[in-house]
C-alpha cells in the first residue's frame, strides 16, 4: 500500500504544480506580463499532445507487436510540418485572418458558414474522439494497475474508481482553465503552459526509461544493438502498404484532429512560430520515438511471457526495482493522458457548444439574441456542460467497452475517422470549385464507410456487427463484406478501410462539388480561404445601413460582456470620427463584429445574430448584382472616358489638319490675290496703254491702229474668261446652278471634249478604248464636257513628259462609271494632293498661267452631277478619277 | 493595340530571389522526406534471404539518422525562409530596396484590432 500512497501523493502534488503553474500563466498574461508564454518553444511543445498515452505507452506495444511500424504515426507528422510552407502556413493564416474557433468552424466557414456541415463535423469528431479519450483513461488505469500489482494490499474496485477520479479531475481543470474567456479565439495561456509542461516531463520521462534500458539493464549501444538483432523483431518486416498508409494517415490526422486543429491552429499566437516548430516538433518526435524499440526488445527479453507490451515503459523500472523512476514513467504517461483529454475537450466542447447547443438555444428562445438573457452566460455554460459531457462519454465507452483491445488499434481507429475530414479541409482550402453539398457528400460517404468496415468491427465479430454480415456481407452480398469491400480480399483491415472510405470520400466530394452550383456567400467565403495570401482582408458581406446600433450593442454585450463591447463600439465610433458609443453600422463594423463574435459562438452562429439584426440572413444575390452593377456602372463610365478623350483626340487632329489647311489656304490665297490682281492688272495695263496710244496718237498708221486695237480686244478677252470662270464657280457653289439633262453616249462627250481642249495635233497623244466608251449618260453633258475638257487641257499644259500621253480609261461600277485620266507627267506632290481641288490654288510655278480655278470648278460640277472627282494617286503620273451616275 | 502598360520586373532583388528558391526548398522538403521514408521499403525483401537482409536495427539508424537530417534541413529553410525582407537585418537585404512583397501582413479586421 506503501507505494500505492507514494504514488497517488506525487500524482496529486503533480496535478496541484499543475494547477499553480496554468494560474499563475493565466495571471501573468492577463496582466501583460506574459510574453515568454508565447515563444515559439511553448508552441512547439504544445503541438506535441499528438503524443498522449498511446505514444507513451502504446508505442512500445505496438512496435513489441510489429517491429518498427511503429515510426509511420510519428513519420507522417514529421512530413506535415517540414512541409509547413504548403498546408499549415495557409491554415494558420486563415485562422487568424477568419477567427476560426475549430476545425467544425473552418470547414463550415469555408463552405459558406453552413451549421449543417458543423454540426456533421462536431459529430463525427466526438464519436472519433471518445474511444481516443476511453483510452487515456484506460491507461491511467492500466498503470495505477501495474503498481497496485505489487502491492498486495491494494484493492480491485479502488481501481476502477481510479478513472472517475481522473475524469473527474480532468474536467475540473479544463473547466477552469479552457472556459475562463468565451472567446474561444483568444489564447488559453494557462492550458498551453500547462501542456507544454507535460510535454518537457513526458520526454524526458521516455528518454530515462530508455537510457536505463540501454545503459542500467544493458552494457549500451553496441550491446543493444546486438540484442536487437537476437531478438524476434531483428528481421526487418513491414507490409509496403500499411507502412504507406499509416505514414498517410498519420498525416491526415496530424492536421484534422480537432485537438491538433486547436493547438496548430486556434492557439497559435504568430504565424512566425510555425518556423520553429517546423524544426523543432520533428526533432521532438524523433527524440520520443528513438527508445521504443530498445525498450520493447528488453521488455519481450526480461519480462515474463504474457506481460502486457503495453505497459514495458511502466513494468521495466519496477521490476528492476527503480521505484523513482517508475513514479517519472507514470508522470510521464499521466501527464500524455491528461494533456490530451484536456485539450481534446477544450475542442470539443467549443464545437459542441458553438454549433450544437448554441443554435439549438437561439432557436427555442424564439431566434431573437436582442431580447433573449444573458447569452454570454449560456454559451460560457454550454461549454462547460460540454466539457462534462465529452469527458463523461469518454468515461462511459471506457466502463463499456471494458480494458483489454490494444491501445494502438483503437487509435488507429479513431485516426481513420478524423481523416475523413481532410478532403473537405484540403479542398477547401486550395480548389475554389469545391461546394458546400460536395463537402456534406464527401463528409458521408466517409463516415458511413469508416463506421461499416472499421468502426463497427472494431468492437470485435458478433458485438455489433453479427458474425455473419462479417463473414459473408450485409444481407449476404458478398462484396458487402465489412474488411472484403467491393471484392477486396486479404487486403490488411486497416489499409482496406482507409484506402475505400478516403478514395470514396474524395470521389463523393469532387464530382458533388463539380456537378452543384455554391451559394453566394460559399462562393465569397472560398475566394478568401483559396487566395487568403492575396488578399488577407475580407470582401464585404453586410452593406446594410438598416440595423441597429443600440441592438447590437446590447447583443455583443451579451456575447462579450459589457466593459468589452462598449470599448469595442466607441472604438469603432471613434474611428468614424463619432463620439458615444453607437458607431454607424457601417458593412466594416458589421464586419469587424461578426469576426469579434465569431470568436466566441462561431462563424454561423455569430453570422446569423447578426443577421437578425441587421434583417438579412446571408449575402442576398441581389446584393451582389448590385455590386457587380456598380462595378459594371463604373467601368462603363470609365470606358466613356477613355472613348470620349479618344475621340477629342481625334478631334484635335482633326482640328490641326483643317488648320493647318486653312492656313496654307489662307497663303495660297493671299498669293493668288497678288496674282489675280496682277493678271487683272496686265491686260487692264496694256488695255489703257494702247487706247490712250489710240486717243492721243492721231497720226498712227491704219495697220497699228489695227494692230493695237486687236490687242485690247483680246486682253479684254482674256479678262472676260477670268471673270467668267470666277462667275461659274461662284454660281455652281452657291447651289443656283440650272443643269440641262440631256441623253448620250460618253464617247461623243469625250469626242467633243478632246476636240474642244484643241492644242497642236501631236502634242499630246490621247489613249482611248471606244469599246467602254460606249455607255449612254443622262446627265448635263454640256456641263460634263466642260470637266473632261478642262482635264484634257490640264494634261495638255502640265504634262512634263517629253512624248506626253493621256490616257483615259472607263470603268463600269454598279449603277455608275468612272473615268480616270492618267497622264505619263510627273505627277502631283503628294503634299500638294490635299489642295489642288481648293479654289486659287496653283502648283509651285505658274507656267501655264492658268487662274487656278478649273479643279475647283470640275469639283462642284461633277458634286452637282451626283458624282466625284479625286485624285488617283500612284497610277505613275498625274491622274484623275471621276466618278458619275449613268443618270442624274 | 499598344502593349499592357503594367510594367512586370523581369528579374528581381537578389534577396527575393533567394528568398523564392529557399520557398521552393520548403516546397521540395517533404517530397524529398517521403522518398527517405519509403526507401527502407526496398530492402524488406532481402530479410528472408538470411545473411545481408535488412535488419531492424539497421533500418532504425537509417531512419533516425534521416528524421535528424531532416529536422536540420527544415531548421535552414526555415531559417532562411523570411517572409518580410526588411526584418533579414544586415544579410544582403539591407544593400537593396526589397523588390516587393509578396506576402502581405496578416489580416486585421477593420474594427478587430485587439
Amino acid at each position: 500500500m506503501a507505494m500505492l500512497n507514494v504514488l497517488v501523493a506525487v500524482c496529486l502534488v503533480y496535478v496541484v504544480f499543475l494547477f499553480t503553474v496554468a494560474f499563475l500563466a493565466d495571471r501573468a498574461a492577463r496582466r501583460g506580463r506574459g510574453a515568454w508564454l508565447s515563444s515559439p518553444l511553448v508552441y512547439t511543445l504544445s503541438l506535441s499532445i499528438y503524443c498522449t498515452a498511446w505514444t507513451f505507452y502504446g508505442a512500445v506495444g505496438f512496435a513489441a507487436r510489429s517491429g518498427l511500424e511503429y515510426v509511420t504515426i510519428y513519420l507522417g507528422p514529421t512530413l506535415v510540418m517540414i512541409g509547413w510552407w504548403w498546408t499549415l502556413r495557409k491554415l494558420v493564416r486563415i485562422g487568424r485572418s477568419q477567427r476560426i474557433t475549430s476545425i467544425a468552424d473552418m470547414i463550415s466557414s469555408r463552405y459558406g458558414k453552413s451549421n449543417t456541415l458543423a454540426v456533421c463535423v462536431t459529430l463525427l469528431a466526438v464519436i472519433g474522439a471518445t474511444p481516443y479519450i476511453a483510452l487515456q483513461l484506460q491507461s491511467v488505469t492500466l498503470s495505477f494497475a501495474a503498481f497496485s500489482a505489487r502491492d498486495p494490499v491494494a484493492n480491485g474496485d479502488d481501481l476502477q474508481l481510479t478513472a472517475l477520479y481522473v475524469a473527474l479531475g480532468l474536467t475540473a481543470f479544463t473547466i477552469l482553465f479552457g472556459t475562463r474567456n468565451l472567446d474561444a479565439n483568444e489564447r488559453h495561456h494557462g492550458v498551453v503552459i500547462a501542456i507544454a509542461l507535460e510535454a518537457v516531463v513526458k520526454l524526458f520521462a521516455l528518454l530515462a526509461v530508455g537510457i536505463f534500458v540501454i545503459w542500467g539493464l544493458g552494457d549500451g549501444l553496441a550491446h543493444m544493438i546486438a540484442r536487437i538483432d537476437a531478438s524476434q523483431l531483428a528481421n526487418f518486416e513491414v507490409s509496403g502498404s500499411r507502412w504507406v498508409g499509416l505514414t498517410l494517415l498519420s498525416a491526415a490526422a496530424f492536421l484534422c484532429l480537432p485537438r491538433m486543429f486547436q493547438v496548430l491552429v486556434v492557439e497559435n499566437e504568430d504565424e512566425g512560430h510555425l518556423r520553429t516548430a517546423a524544426w523543432a516538433f520533428p526533432l521532438y518526435l524523433m527524440l520520443i520515438s528513438l527508445f521504443v524499440v530498445p525498450i520493447a526488445v528488453a521488455g519481450l527479453e526480461l519480462l515474463p511471457r504474457g506481460a502486457n507490451p503495453d505497459l514495458f515503459v511502466l513494468s521495466l523500472p519496477l521490476m528492476a526495482g527503480q521505484t523513482e523512476l517508475a513514479i517519472l514513467s507514470f508522470l510521464g504517461g499521466f501527464s500524455s493522458a491528461t494533456s490530451m483529454v484536456i485539450v481534446a475537450a477544450i475542442a470539443l466542447s467549443t464545437m459542441v457548444s458553438n454549433h450544437i447547443v448554441m443554435p439549438i438555444w437561439l432557436k427555442a428562445t424564439g431566434g431573437t439574441a436582442v431580447m433573449s438573457g444573458d447569452v454570454r452566460n449560456v454559451a460560457l455554460l454550454a461549454r462547460r456542460l460540454s466539457i462534462g459531457g465529452v469527458i463523461l462519454l469518454g468515461y462511459l465507452y471506457f466502463r463499456l467497452s471494458g480494458a483489454g483491445t490494444a491501445l494502438a488499434a483503437i487509435g488507429l481507429v479513431s485516426f481513420a475517422g478524423v481523416a475523413q475530414f481532410l478532403p473537405a479541409l484540403m479542398g477547401g482550402l486550395f480548389w475554389r470549385g469545391a461546394t458546400r453539398l460536395g463537402a456534406l457528400a464527401g463528409l458521408g460517404v466517409g463516415f458511413v464507410l469508416w463506421l461499416y468496415t472499421m468502426f463497427l468491427p472494431s468492437f470485435g465479430a458478433g458485438v455489433i456487427l453479427s458474425l455473419d454480415v462479417m463473414q459473408s456481407g450485409l444481407f449476404g452480398l458478398s462484396w458487402l463484406r465489412p474488411q472484403a469491400l467491393f471484392g477486396a480480399e486479404g487486403m490488411d483491415p486497416l489499409v482496406h478501410a482507409v484506402m475505400w472510405s478516403m478514395l470514396l470520400n474524395t470521389g463523393a466530394f469532387c464530382a458533388v462539388s463539380i456537378i452543384t452550383f455554391p451559394k453566394p456567400v460559399e462562393r465569397l467565403q472560398g475566394a478568401q480561404f483559396v487566395n487568403v495570401f492575396e488578399h488577407s482582408s475580407t470582401a464585404g458581406s453586410w452593406s446594410g445601413g438598416l440595423a441597429q446600433s443600440e441592438d447590437l450593442l446590447i447583443m455583443s454585450q451579451r456575447i462579450m460582456g459589457a466593459d468589452e463591447a462598449q470599448a469595442l463600439f466607441g472604438q469603432a465610433a471613434r474611428a468614424q470620427g463619432l463620439s458615444g458609443y453607437l458607431p454607424e453600422p457601417s458593412p466594416d463594423f458589421l464586419e469587424g463584429l461578426e469576426r469579434k463574435l465569431s470568436g466566441s459562438v462561431g462563424a454561423a452562429t455569430a453570422h446569423a445574430m447578426i443577421s437578425q439584426i441587421v434583417g438579412r440572413a446571408t449575402v442576398s444575390v441581389e446584393d451582389l448584382l448590385a455590386v457587380a452593377d456598380e462595378t459594371a456602372q463604373i467601368m462603363e463610365y470609365s470606358s466613356q472616358l477613355e472613348a470620349k478623350s479618344a475621340e477629342q483626340a481625334r478631334t484635335a487632329r482633326q482640328l490641326r489638319e483643317a488648320n493647318d489647311k486653312l492656313t496654307q489656304l489662307s497663303v495660297q490665297k493671299d498669293g493668288f490675290l497678288s496674282q489675280v490682281s496682277h493678271e487683272l492688272r496686265t491686260p487692264m495695263t496694256s488695255i489703257r496703254a494702247f487706247s490712250e496710244i489710240l486717243r492721243d496718237h492721231d497720226g498712227l498708221r491704219s495697220g497699228d491702229q489695227q494692230k493695237y486695237a486687236t490687242i485690247i480686244h483680246d486682253e479684254s478677252l482674256r479678262l472676260t474668261r477670268l471673270l467668267d470662270d470666277l462667275l461659274d464657280l461662284s454660281v455652281l457653289e452657291s447651289g443656283q446652278v440650272e443643269l440641262n439633262v440631256q441623253d448620250g453616249t460618253l464617247a461623243e462627250v469625250l469626242d467633243r471634249s478632246v476636240a474642244a481642249a484643241g492644242g497642236a495635233p501631236g502634242a499630246l497623244r490621247i489613249v482611248r478604248d471606244r469599246m467602254t466608251e460606249d455607255v449612254v449618260l443622262t446627265t448635263d453633258l454640256h456641263r460634263l464636257s466642260q470637266v473632261f475638257i478642262n482635264l484634257i487641257a490640264n494634261a495638255r499644259k502640265y504634262c512634263d513628259a517629253p512624248d506626253p500621253v493621256l490616257d483615259i480609261r472607263v470603268t463600269a461600277q454598279g449603277k455608275g462609271l468612272s473615268v480616270d485620266f492618267v497622264d505619263n507627267g510627273s505627277g502631283i506632290a503628294l503634299a500638294d494632293e490635299a489642295l489642288i481641288f481648293e479654289k486659287f490654288s496653283r502648283l509651285g510655278d505658274t507656267k501655264a498661267g492658268g487662274a487656278g480655278l478649273g479643279l475647283a470648278i470640275c469639283r462642284e460640277i461633277i458634286h452637282r452631277l451626283g458624282g466625284s472627282i479625286s485624285y488617283l494617286p500612284g497610277q505613275g503620273g498625274a491622274a484623275f478619277r471621276v466618278d458619275l451616275p449613268r443618270k442624274i | 493595340m499598344s502593349p499592357p502598360d503594367v510594367p512586370r520586373p523581369m528579374f528581381v532583388g537578389r534577396s527575393t530571389y533567394r528568398r523564392r528558391r529557399m520557398a521552393d526548398a520548403a516546397v521540395l522538403l517533404p517530397i524529398l522526406g517521403a522518398l527517405l521514408m519509403i526507401m527502407p521499403l526496398l530492402w524488406v525483401g532481402n530479410a528472408t534471404e538470411g545473411a545481408g537482409g535488412a535488419r531492424t536495427s539497421g533500418v532504425m539508424i537509417y531512419l533516425f539518422l534521416v528524421w535528424g537530417g531532416l529536422s536540420v534541413l527544415s531548421a535552414l529553410v526555415a531559417r532562411y525562409l523570411n517572409p518580410d525582407p526588411s526584418e533579414h537585418g544586415a544579410d544582403d537585404a539591407a544593400s537593396e530596396p526589397p523588390v516587393s512583397r509578396p506576402v502581405p501582413d496578416p489580416a486585421r479586421g477593420p474594427t478587430g484590432g485587439d
